[in-house]
């Protein structure tokens, strides 16, 4: 194994014509302005997206990796491995975590994680979460600066990770720990078991932010179901409906409509939805900006944008609305609409 | 040689003025930018000392002083009956004499901007120059992107005019062809489109989740700066509905008539970065007690570590997470600033909007591919200038050594129900 990746290490090195993988990561772990950082890390990836190179560039990261002590080091070679991750890159990560032993590195590397998990290839989704689901959960279990991404990365394992996630959220302690997070993770999932869980979570929420973040993680799941050709009970279709639609009306809380139109525009489709569209027409002329701006995005690329009386409304947006980012959005919405 | 000598004496008979004095062109239609032979011929010529051309079109005089008294030239400007004038002098002091020869230059005009911002629909229109001449099919083609586009009008409406129309959305060279009076005559231009203005509207609630945080352990975090409504620290462009799928953001659309027919482009946008940044609620001033602890966390370190800095405390974990101290827009001392300055730059990570603008490709699927590829780029290079931690070099609220972050501090351990007193925090915010 060991003069496998010398061999590969050593032809990609005599190459000049490419950029090569040792050198580049080794530059990645000295430069220090961003602009530099930037623009090595582009070249990594590009390798990376490579079919031939890949290996070559992973394997330069990984080793990398592996003697990396410092926390902002360790972070951008974590993020590149997790750029076009293999099962190989997923347990590096996860193995450096776990052996750091500071804590500075293993919150370094918990963004990596949750991207790595997310970016595996679909076919090696089921792989990962059989091989290394038991480490994560641990990993999420302990208070641990990394739990937060390894219950994240759960979630981006998608559904897959969906039994050991909501094992995870059986836990009082983890809920307590990381109650966003669990939203998020169990929006990612894609799996129709965390529905119920997630409107349950939802409709708990503590704070109006909870909630709207709430409301986000059930629309993205309910369109990642149906992408996915997966199906719901009638009840737990009627449950997510219902906790969307909940605030879809002019007079709940501006937050919180603004969270419902854009959550409602996310898992349905405009132009189908009458009430959703009644909502957001009657919305483009809300008190609050932010309202206006969630019915604005939401009637963006449908067909409702070019009937001649929104693109009226929406153009008086567009030339008097005082709030600027409504009003760019406005003339995104007339642009889109009028091609 | 010896012919000369023969008839030289011969043709001295002839005086000079009473020359015969013809011009004549090897083509009577010429395509513009095309050239025409031009022979002046004198008979006699032997005192010819210099024929000079003349044009009407303004174009230089040429000249020619031995025979035979020809010259090339090439016809830019269109017109009819373009008359040439080959004006002959002679070296006995005989008057110069002149003859005229009229060609016709034909040509092919086209309008249409040539400069079109991104989506404009242009007609692009070829008709004869000079106006009025017969044309019975128009061939056209527009060169971009290695692909070739033709269309071919057969003026089936007769008014010797043509039109090819349509959105345009990617730069290349359009060119017309036809036959004017019996000449292939050719118009290429280039059209370089010009790109939309646009940038991603940015913006950051402060403050923003007054309920958020939990009981402040060694491990807590006392801020974050995340998406505003998933709530999401790794999510920086929204609407993203799952992980690098920005299909709600973008609109696309297929140019179906015209030079760019078969191309997609990004017809629009509403993609944002609206963060939020929010405060643990256990450290402010007033702030609720872990359960078990008769005290807050802000008393609690006013009393035995921190006196007099709390609110400089709660207000550096703010700036942190904002615009650094003082805040300022793009400072790199805060993550918002951070991230403003990351898109600000497009050599730390760029404008997504900006960097989809001009994306284009053969199929709406590919289309695609390439919005989310482009901008899921952008949002790792952001991620991995903005969202890092370890900047202790970089200002007093990243919590290096002796910064408020990471200096000592008094948390709360829920296991043993006590506060350890001015231990050092963890370089978590």
């Amino acid at each position: 194994m060991k003069s496998a990746l010398l061999a590969i290490l050593l032809a990609t090195t005599r190459s000049s014509a490419a950029p090569a993988p040792v050198e580049s990561v080794a530059t990645l772990t000295s430069v220090r302005s961003a602009a530099e950082v930037a623009s090595v890390s582009r070249t990594i990836r590009r390798g990376l997206e490579d079919p031939v190179q890949a290996p070559a560039w992973r394997a330069a990261l990984l080793n990398a990796l592996q003697g990396e002590a410092k926390p902002e080091i360790a972070r951008r070679i974590g993020l590149l491995l997790a750029w076009r991750p293999d099962e190989a890159a997923l347990a590096a990560i996860l193995e450096r975590i776990e052996s750091a032993a500071d804590r500075p590195l293993q919150e370094a590397l918990a963004d990596s994680l949750t991207l790595a998990a997310g970016r595996l290839p679909a076919e090696q989704k089921a792989v990962a979460a059989q091989r290394f689901g038991p480490r994560l959960l641990k990993l999420a279990s302990a208070p641990t600066p990394a739990a937060e991404g390894a219950v994240r990365g759960l979630g981006r394992l998608g559904a897959p990770g969906c039994p050991l996630l909501l094992e995870l959220a059986r836990q009082q302690a983890v809920r307590a720990r990381h109650p966003e997070a669990l939203l998020i993770a169990l929006g990612e999932t894609g799996c129709a078991d965390a529905v119920p869980v997630l409107v349950r979570m939802t409709e708990e929420a503590s704070s109006a932010g909870r909630r709207v973040a709430g409301l986000m993680a059930v629309s993205g799941l309910l369109r990642a179901i149906r992408q996915d050709g997966g199906a719901l009970s009638a009840d737990t279709e009627r449950q997510a409906w219902s906790c969307l639609r909940r605030d879809l009306r002019l007079d709940a809380d501006p937050e919180l409509l603004a969270a419902s139109i854009r959550a409602c525009a996310t898992a349905s489709d405009v132009d189908e939805d009458a009430e959703l569209a009644a909502v957001a027409l009657e919305s483009l002329g809300h008190a609050s900006a932010q309202v206006r701006s969630a019915a604005a995005t939401a009637l963006f690329d449908s067909a409702l944008a070019s009937r001649p009386d929104v693109k009226e409304l929406v153009r008086a947006l567009a030339d008097h609305e005082t709030d600027a980012t409504v009003r760019v959005l406005a003339r995104d919405v007339l642009a889109g609409a009028e091609h | 040689m010896r012919y000369s000598v023969f008839w030289v004496p011969a043709l001295m008979a002839v005086p000079a003025w009473a020359a015969d004095v013809t011009v004549s062109s090897s083509a009577d239609v010429i395509a513009v930018g095309n050239s025409a032979t031009l022979t002046c011929t004198v008979t006699p010529s032997t005192y010819v000392s210099r024929v000079t051309f003349s044009y009407e079109d303004g174009a230089p005089s040429q000249e020619d002083t031995s025979a035979p008294y020809e010259v090339q030239r090439t016809f830019n400007v269109a017109m009819d009956d373009l008359t040439v004038t080959a004006t002959v002098e002679f070296s006995d002091g005989s008057p110069t004499q002149q003859a005229t020869v009229d060609v016709d230059v034909v040509g092919l005009a086209l309008s249409g901007s040539t400069s079109p911002s991104r989506g404009w629909s242009v007609a692009y229109t070829a008709r004869s120059d000079p106006q009025g001449k017969v044309i019975d099919l128009f061939e056209w083609s527009y060169t971009a992107g290695g692909v070739v586009n033709t269309w071919s009008d057969y003026d089936l409406d007769n008014n010797d005019v043509s039109t090819w129309a349509g959105k345009m959305v990617i730069s290349g060279t359009l060119s017309v062809q036809a036959v004017v009076c019996g000449v292939t005559c050719t118009k290429t231009v280039s059209v370089t489109i010009a790109p939309r203005n646009w940038s991603t509207p940015q913006s950051c609630n402060v403050d923003n989740e007054s309920d958020w945080g939990s009981e402040p352990t060694a491990s807590a975090v006392m801020g974050e700066n995340r998406d505003r409504e998933s709530n999401d620290k790794l999510r920086y462009f929204v609407p993203q509905a799952n992980d690098g799928d920005f299909s709600q953001a973008f609109s696309v659309s297929g140019v179906t008539s015209g030079p760019c027919q078969g191309w997609w482009y990004v017809s629009g946008s509403t993609l944002v970065c609206q963060r939020e940044t929010v405060i643990n609620k256990y450290i402010k001033a007033g702030g609720p007690a872990p359960a078990g602890a008769s005290q807050n966390f802000y008393d609690r370190n006013a009393e035995v570590c921190l006196d007099d800095l709390m609110d400089e405390f709660v207000q550096a974990v703010g700036n942190h997470e904002y615009r650094g101290t003082p805040a300022t827009a793009r400072s790199e001392e805060g993550h918002y600033g951070r991230i403003e300055n990351g898109i600000y730059d497009a050599e730390i990570a760029g404008d997504p909007r900006k960097a989809a603008e001009g994306l284009l490709a053969r199929s709406s699927a590919s289309l695609w591919s390439l919005i989310n590829l482009t901008v899921e780029d952008v949002e790792d290079d952001l991620h991995a200038y903005a969202g890092g931690e370890s900047w202790s070099a970089d200002g007093p609220n990243w919590g290096g050594p002796d910064a408020l972050g990471s200096g000592l501090r008094s948390t709360w351990n829920p296991g043993s129900q006590t506060w350890s007193d001015c231990v050092n925090g963890v370089e978590k915010f």
